[in-house]
């Protein structure tokens, strides 16, 4: 027996709505892009405007995958009616992934859009500069949402402060690994959750670098893809308590 | 399972009659090593159609048989079958009905979208007066926050949901705590009407009043194993109440 994704929408949506983000979280990520228009290049943290408006950007997504994310993999409030109904329960967990997923391209394609305009004038081509920050808000959020995912479905209790860690390990990996040999770094790179990874697509697509850009989306979807097939392998051998 | 819900309350005759649950020398146990504790052990009965009342003391392994039934135990010795395949065979392939003792639902949606969550088409068996096949009182709660619904409410919503996809097999783990007199009432004739209709109904309770009204058969459980079986009219040939019979085989064991 399956549901489908228009049956799953109908638990998703409440979902969305009214745990997370919410009424409140939605109207706030939909007014934070207003920050994009500030001036950025002022603070020293940012090397110019554009890396301000990124990593702003950047910033959203992970908050905001964590949050919707939150209560991921395994629930016992609706496994149990699944279960008893012959739903698989990892296929109820890809139609939940899947309907995030398009909540999050949503989201990333309005900061995007943002992003782009407070930065009309400045020379960046604007099509390949809103795709640049679309796939960096997107990706950023679906290896967030799937790394969430598969730690809850290990029974790790705090799924999402371990995926932060993982974040923040990820994005200083180069600097932990400067020193290390090109193979250990190269091991690490493909342990690591590819959160910088992520960073060099995005600038990849923006600079037309097609080749580097290929190289990073493969090691992206190869990353997710097992992470993603090993949470599902673990809701399906996992019972809800009833 | 051939029949299906139609629209308002009325509900087709079941073509074929409810799957009939057969547990052989099963041991069924939680945890390991020193923390490991038997819920089950050497556990022998058969459940078919109509309704059967599953009764014990308290930790005599009621909940745990009707656990294992569904598939969300594993036995570790003997077998259970469902229509003569493993449990989890039959729940994927047709999906029972199953009410836990304190059925967790998800507190942020409403009856109407929980239940259209699990089946699209369960709300064509609302009836005129706000009835859910025969569970009255859904017309008022179906658009209020799960969260917000008393403790008999949600339980009329879990019912419903256990009753959603027309099971042929409805285990029920004391589905009566926490409810009012009328709702005990309310439930009764919906376990009455679905246990004549040929599901087979397995009810562990404690309330043995309720069990004489509803139950066609009784099976007693005790450490772990079935320690008797009787059918209703047996039972009350023999004996003045079901509370006579539980007393009698209980007292008779202690000794």
């Amino acid at each position: 027996m399956n549901r489908g994704l228009a049956v799953a929408w109908s638990w998703r949506l409440p979902y969305w709505w009214r745990v997370s983000p919410g009424l409140a979280g939605g109207i706030l990520y939909l007014v934070l892009p207003v920050l994009f228009f500030l001036p950025l290049e002022a603070l020293p943290i940012f090397e110019d405007r554009l890396r301000g408006i990124a990593l702003l950007l950047w910033f959203f997504a992970v908050a905001f995958a964590l949050g919707v994310a939150a209560k991921r993999g395994p629930r016992e409030e609706d496994s149990v009616w699944l279960f008893q109904k012959g739903i698989p329960l990892w296929e109820a967990s890809v139609e939940d992934w899947l309907l995030d997923l398009g909540l999050a391209a949503v989201a990333a394609a309005w900061w995007a859009s943002m992003g782009t305009l407070a930065l009309l004038g400045s020379g960046l081509a604007p099509w390949s500069l809103w795709l640049s920050l679309l796939v960096l808000g997107l990706v950023t959020a679906v290896l967030a949402q799937t790394l969430v995912l598969v730690l809850s479905a290990l029974g790790v209790p705090r799924a999402v402060d371990l995926t932060v860690l993982a974040i923040l390990l990820s994005m200083l990996a180069p600097a932990l690994t400067f020193q290390a040999s090109e193979g250990l770094q190269t091991a690490v790179s493909w342990v690591l959750p590819p959160f910088q990874v992520a960073w060099t697509l995005a600038g990849a697509l923006r600079s037309g670098l097609l080749n580097t850009g290929a190289a990073a989306l493969l090691h992206i979807l190869v990353f997710t893809g097992c992470v993603l097939a090993l949470g599902l392998w673990r809701i399906s051998r996992w019972r809800p308590n009833g | 399972m051939s029949s299906s819900w139609s629209g308002n309350d009325e509900r087709e005759e079941r073509v074929t009659p409810g799957p009939t649950v057969v547990a052989k020398d099963l041991m069924v146990g939680y945890g390991r090593g020193t923390r490991a504790a038997l819920g089950l052990e050497g556990f022998t009965a058969s459940f078919g159609p109509g309704i059967t009342a599953l009764v014990g003391p308290n930790g005599a392994g009621k909940s745990t048989f009707l656990r294992t039934a569904c598939g969300l135990l594993s036995p570790s010795r003997g077998s259970i079958s469902v229509a003569g395949v493993d449990p989890l065979i039959f729940v994927s392939a047709h999906g029972i009905g199953f009410l836990p003792e304190s059925p967790p639902l998800p507190w942020y949606l409403t009856p109407r979208e929980f239940l259209m969550g699990l089946a699209p088409e369960v709300l064509s068996g609302l009836g005129a007066e706000g009835d859910l096949w025969g569970i009255p009182g859904f017309g008022s709660i179906l658009d209020k926050r799960i969260a917000t619904l008393s403790l008999g409410q949600k339980k009329k919503v879990a019912l419903a949901a256990a009753l959603s996809r027309n099971p042929g097999l409805l285990l029920l783990d004391e589905p009566t705590n926490g409810l009012d007199p009328l709702a005990v009432q309310d439930l009764r004739e919906v376990l009455t009407r679905v246990g004549r209709e040929g599901m087979t109904v397995v009810v562990s309770s404690h309330h043995l009043d309720e069990l004489q009204r509803l139950a066609d058969f009784l099976v007693f459980v005790d450490g772990g194993r079935c320690v008797g079986t009787w059918t209703q009219r047996e039972a009350l040939d023999r004996y003045p109440s079901f509370d006579a019979l539980f007393e009698d085989v209980f007292r008779r064991r202690g000794a």
